[in-house]
């Protein structure tokens, strides 16, 4: 269908919002080797498809390997988060740098850029961008960058960059004119050669490194030869001088070309030929939360909704001998089950007919009372004219939303009828238990599962990515609906392992995260874990959870939390307090802390059991819906060991499940006894697995890069957590997916 | 081919078993690349179908009981019935669990494509039918990968394009045929019906939305 291509810079989201099938079609900017928008190693005012998540694998000659993850937070503003290996300049002498040695560096670096002004017909686009902001500054620059499209096929790039960007040609700073301040760049000091408790950690903003110093001249052009080809060449402003710690890159021109090939929409290939030493090549695969592969879903049509004949609906009182009570909750029960909702209890009088459920299949709990408000409209007495949907999880009477039964009849299939069905639903706490007849708990109560594993630990620490795999076997009993046992063992294929290679982390402190690399290595059956978990409604805004046992691969003991979360607030309030002991690192059943020493002969790690380490551990914990899809949150109170402090978070929810966010958490751990990083850290992502499969599932994946994983702001990882367990009935998620509630 | 099949056969030998781990991605993947792969080797899937779905002896002991949908460019073709009436609207529901709800033969809504159409206001077109021809507007109502329903306006003219007697499962009718062309501000597409000499629309070609294509509609 694509008739033709243009490139323009910033109004991309445009052209899609007015794009008849034929339209001319913006392919999006091809990406750098550091795997933001850009040239190759120059970056351009271009901006991602809002949303879109690009991962990029690189490699250039010396300039070693580099994956990286860019994320088109707002149509503005980008965020890239980077793993790199490469060869490091260690300066022993500075007196003597050509005696300087090289030494391969495991790097991590965060970038930001935000587009200030769109292309328009004589203006380039203008975008502000920091490279490696956060971490040590290896790449450490800052830039101003202009694009500007010529013709249909042609981007022009120029930009000003500081820092690393401002090392060839490098001039006095322009921004001296404003302040002789911005003349001169602060060296950064690193750990090893700083002499101050506090200096070189790496991991903290170096404001007052940011634009300052020389600025130099960068530019290129991207040509789209065709849809699928594209060159770039470009001059570079990055000379990669040999400093202490700079990578070791060799340069002998100033000049990058490349090629971008992107066979289908989502894939970009490039070769290049960097800094006329090296030959580089990168692959980008892009991903946007916003653009289902499934499109809607591929879930089963739903019963239609039974409509009564007007002499039905005529009836005042619901007739106890044609339809008594057993036969309609157990026909329900039947008609739910084929939904993948469990009939909990229900309340029938001859008005009104209350329906508490548990939604086992749909990630969406608005189209799950879709379903189970069609599914009552099969059996529930004809008097009764007010249905009331009591969704439940986990044991949990989570909101109650009431719908007059006529309105479903009459807004089925009709345009406007998602709305018009919201407009008539009233939101409110769950009802009492009084009233309502319970169905006994459903069988089976005992479910098991056995899998293969696959266990990947990226960038943890000197090693990109480390693989587990094996097989695993779950269990779970049910007690009542809201108190479950449940377990997982795991034994791994490969059999005894070396520790993982994390970086040794001499503190005051106890190894309470770091220690990780040395559980579960044994070869041996492993307890990932195994606990009872208890969750109980204590007022009808007030949620509590009790679960003790083995709660996670390093710690057992006991954890209790309380929430406030009412239905229609976009606040909740939370407390959780739990008492720990650290795990035996054999992942067994017993208790202990370990030490390590190392051989002074041989240098192997020696791991010398050390007594036990227990804590008490809790949070006060704040949470916001923002609105707009944001969600904030805040916890503060006492971390794994025993250091004080506060973690903040902001994720953007998607309606579709998918959420991308990033937090920091700052304790009394001192910076250079929490390490290299400082604090931390990390991007989390959330998948909801009904968007690659396609059919409904409640389940999703979620994981977090950290930028390190250290002892410090370190929390014990508890299933089930109250939060996520009661909000998807909340109205704010309730809202957030009401288009499937005729789904 | 064999070497595709054989990569299958080791996935199979990967699934996961047990209650918990039904559903479970692992499995999800699995049925994708499974698809996948019979799909390019031409092996299991939806290829030339062994028996119809429906003969003309079950139509004639049944008169009016059935819908034929074919959908996916031919790929897939199943027999509906009739599940619930609402109003003049009458939901079909193949044994798959694939609803398409007619009003007067007129595509209202879908369940259980990639892309559904939550609803649909197409009075107009079948006035205009009725008519002889004529233009109408249409509203159509999707739902996006975001969960969010997308509501679109469209202009259509119909017209009486000539007049065609159809075979549907061995049964000739002598029919018109009418053209509805659409335009809205993200799609545009054709329709075509069928009409027999009592107005019922007993063949039809109709779009539902972009991922979901044409469905073909026949009335035995």
């Amino acid at each position: 269908m694509r008739s033709s291509y243009v490139r323009t810079v910033g109004y991309a989201a445009l052209l899609l919002a007015l794009g008849h099938g034929t339209q001319a079609q913006d392919n999006g900017p091809s990406y750098t080797v550091f795997g933001t928008p850009g040239l190759l190693e120059m970056p351009t005012a271009e901006s991602a498809g809002q949303g879109d998540i690009a991962a990029t694998i690189s490699y250039a000659g010396s300039g070693g390997y580099k994956t990286s993850f860019n994320y088109q937070l707002t149509d503005r503003l980008s965020g890239a988060f980077r793993y790199s290996t490469f060869d490091n300049w260690q300066i022993v002498d500075p007196a003597n740098p050509d005696a300087a040695r090289t030494k391969r560096t495991f790097d991590r670096s965060f970038d930001l850029q935000y587009r200030l002004t769109d292309e328009s017909q004589y203006l380039p686009a203008i975008a502000v961008g920091l490279r490696d902001f956060l971490g040590t500054g290896r790449f450490g620059s800052e830039y101003i960058v202009g694009s500007k499209s010529v013709g249909s096929n042609l981007i022009v790039t120029g930009g000003l960059g500081w820092g690393r960007l401002g090392s060839r040609n490098g001039f006095s700073n322009p921004f001296g004119v404003i302040d002789s301040g911005f003349d001169t760049r602060p060296v950064y000091v690193d750990r090893v050669q700083g002499n101050e408790d506090d200096a070189g950690n790496g991991g903290t903003i170096s404001v007052n490194q940011f634009f300052r110093g020389d600025a130099a001249f960068f530019g290129g052009f991207e040509y789209q030869l065709s849809p699928a080809l594209g060159i770039k060449a470009e001059y570079s402003s990055n000379a990669y001088l040999k400093e202490t710690f700079t990578p070791a890159v060799n340069v002998s021109s100033p000049l990058n070309f490349g090629l971008s090939y992107r066979p289908r929409p989502g894939v970009e290939l490039n070769a290049a030929y960097l800094n006329g030493e090296d030959l580089s090549a990168s692959a980008t695969f892009l991903i946007n939360p916003a653009k289902r592969s499934t499109a809607s879903g591929l879930d089963p049509a739903p019963a239609p909704v039974r409509v009564r004949t007007a002499d039905q609906r005529a009836a005042q009182t619901w007739d106890q001998v044609k339809q008594p009570e057993p036969a309609v909750r157990a026909g329900l029960t039947q008609l739910l089950q084929v939904e993948g909702i469990e009939l909990v209890g229900l309340e029938i009088t001859d008005r009104t007919a209350r329906l508490r459920y548990e939604n086992t299949r749909y990630r969406s709990e608005a189209q799950a009372m879709g379903r189970a408000a069609r599914m009552m409209t099969q059996i529930i007495p004809p008097s009764v004219q007010t249905f009331v949907l009591e969704p439940m999880q986990a044991g949990l009477p989570l909101s109650s939303v009431t719908l007059p039964r006529r309105q479903i009849e009459q807004l089925e299939n009709r345009v406007g009828g998602t709305a018009a069905i919201y407009d008539a639903a009233s939101f409110g706490q769950a009802g009492a238990v009084d009233g309502l007849v319970m169905n006994p708990a459903p069988g089976p109560r005992f479910r098991w599962g056995i899998g293969p594993y696959l266990n990947l630990t990226i960038f943890s620490g000197t090693s990109a990515l480390e693989a587990d795999v094996g097989i695993q076997a779950d269990a779970e009993y049910h007690v009542s609906r809201n108190f479950v046992i449940s377990g997982r063992v795991r034994q791994s294929a490969l059999g005894a392992q070396e520790a993982l290679r994390f970086f040794d982390n001499p503190n005051d402190y106890a190894n309470v995260r770091t220690d990780q690399a040395f559980f579960g290595r044994d070869g041996d059956l492993n307890l990932r874990h195994l606990t009872a978990a208890y969750y109980s409604r204590l007022t009808p805004e007030v949620y509590g959870r009790v679960t003790a046992g083995y709660l996670e691969q390093m710690y057992g003991g006991i954890s209790t939390e309380v929430l406030y979360a009412p239905v229609g607030s976009r606040f909740a309030l939370g407390a959780e307090v739990n008492y720990l002991a650290m795990r035996d690192q054999d992942m067994g059943l017993g208790f202990a802390q370990y030490r390590t020493e190392r051989d002074p002969v041989t240098g192997f790690r020696n791991r010398v059991e050390d007594g036990d380490y227990t804590v008490v551990s809790g949070h006060v914990s704040a949470y916001f819906d923002i609105g707009k899809g944001f969600e904030a949150r805040v916890d503060a109170g006492r971390y794994l060991a025993g250091d004080w402090g506060a973690t903040f978070a902001l994720d953007r929810e998607f309606e579709n499940g998918w959420k991308i966010g990033g937090y920091f958490t700052l304790t009394d751990m001192p910076f250079d006894q929490f390490g290299e990083g400082s604090f931390d850290k990390g991007i989390r992502i959330t998948i909801p697995y009904d968007y690659f499969i396609g059919t409904p599932s409640r389940r999703t994946t979620s994981t977090t890069l950290q930028s390190l994983s250290r002892d410090g702001g370190a929390r014990v990882q508890v299933q089930g957590r109250l939060y996520e367990a009661v909000r998807g009935g909340q109205r704010s998620e309730l809202d957030d997916t009401w288009g499937r509630f005729w789904r | 081919m064999k070497r595709t099949t054989v990569f299958a056969a080791a996935l199979a030998l990967l699934t996961a078993c047990g209650p918990m781990y039904e559903n479970s991605a692992a499995k999800g993947f699995l049925a994708v690349v499974q698809q996948r792969v019979a799909g390019l080797t031409g092996g299991g899937g939806a290829a030339a179908p062994a028996a119809p779905v429906l003969t003309r002896a079950q139509v004639d002991a049944n008169p009016g009981a059935f819908l034929l949908v074919t959908a996916y460019g031919g790929n897939s073709v199943a027999s509906l019935v009739v599940a619930s009436t609402n109003g003049n609207r009458v939901t079909w529901l193949s044994a798959d669990n694939v609803a398409v709800t007619l009003e007067n033969g007129i595509i209202v809504a879908t369940r259980g494509f990639p892309r559904d159409l939550i609803a649909v206001d197409a009075r107009g077109v079948r006035a205009a039918i009725a008519a002889g021809g004529g233009n109408a507007q249409r509203i159509h109502e999707t739902i996006t990968d975001l969960d969010q329903i997308s509501q679109e306006v469209l202009q259509c003219s119909i017209a009486l394009t000539g007049s065609e007697s159809i075979e549907i499962l061995g049964k000739t009718t002598p029919t018109r045929r009418f053209e509805e062309s659409c335009r809205g501000e993200r799609t545009a597409f054709s329709n075509t019906y069928w009409v027999a000499t009592g107005g019922a629309i007993i063949k039809s070609s109709q779009a539902v939305a972009p991922a979901t294509g044409f469905l073909v509609l026949e009335r035995p």
